[in-house]
């Protein structure tokens, strides 16, 4: 199974409802979302300005809504992470949640 | 941005709005008359209300600094630290914003974006059609009293 193929695991970290995985020019990786070609676009866009001023220090960036299925981009390697937030999860927990996913997900199964 | 001129009436296609001795404005590419940049009254509105809301933010500890950007225009009032330039103020400005409004073209009902860039999160409140209230906050979420008076600016401070 090919790392890719194994990152649909991060459905079962505490909090994800969907998620979407793009390199920097919007090609989908991986997702799990109803309409990914919409979101593909829009997480290379945001990760990629995010970045611009993050530089390497850019750890996630997070848009509230007022459903609370707030959104989220991580930067992975050459790739950008959205992941949309459970209603009942707070922001704190979720970014922690998959941040340890991101570190641990090199020595999953 | 298209913006007319007042003397000769020729269409000026502007990327933004820049300050000229102090005044927000643009020069004609046609005639070089100085034209002045209107605000809307919205904006007039939100611009006398910052001062309160710069003092508002400066009560809370977790929050290091706060500029105000308009989107065409750029930096309008500055509270960050020093060690920022203008120049800096504006790449940050500029980006946030257009990353809040890239999100927001999917998700409408987007009310606050935080960056989170090393132990620091660069907040965005959107004020109004064109200006938005930038932090530098410690933590990720703006604290509650501050958060509710930037999403209802026409409800707090004064006037």
């Amino acid at each position: 199974m090919s790392n890719i193929e194994r990152f649909t695991s991060i459905l079962n970290v505490p909090g994800v409802d969907q998620y979407i995985l793009v390199d920097r020019t919007g090609k989908i990786f991986a997702h799990a979302m109803p309409e990914p070609k919409k979101m593909a676009e829009i997480v290379s866009v945001c990760g990629f300005q995010s970045h611009a001023i993050g530089k390497d220090n850019f750890r996630y960036v997070v848009f509230s809504r007022e459903n609370q299925e707030n959104f989220f981009i991580f930067p992975v390697g050459k790739y950008y992470l959205g992941v949309i937030k459970q209603k009942n999860m707070n922001n704190d927990a979720l970014a922690e949640n998959i941040i340890q996913f991101l570190k641990d997900f090199p020595n999953r199964k | 941005m298209i913006l007319f001129c007042e003397d000769c009436g020729k269409k000026n296609l502007l990327n933004s709005i820049q300050f000229i001795t102090g005044k927000p404005g643009f020069r004609c590419s046609s005639c070089g008359y100085l034209n002045p940049y209107h605000f809307t009254p919205q904006e007039n509105s939100i611009l006398k209300k910052a001062d309160f809301f710069f003092k508002e933010a400066e009560t809370f500890p977790e929050i290091q600094g706060s500029f105000l950007f308009h989107r065409e225009i750029g930096v309008l009032k500055n509270h960050m630290p020093e060690i920022l330039n203008i120049t800096d103020l504006d790449f940050l400005g500029k980006n946030l914003v257009q990353t809040y409004e890239a999100c927001q073209s999917v998700f409408d009902d987007v009310n606050e974006m935080a960056l989170a860039v090393a132990d620091k999160n660069m907040i965005v409140k959107r004020m109004g059609e064109t200006l938005f209230m930038i932090l530098a906050c410690k933590t990720e979420a703006l604290p509650h009293g501050i958060s509710e008076k930037l999403s209802r600016p026409d409800d707090h401070g004064g006037s």
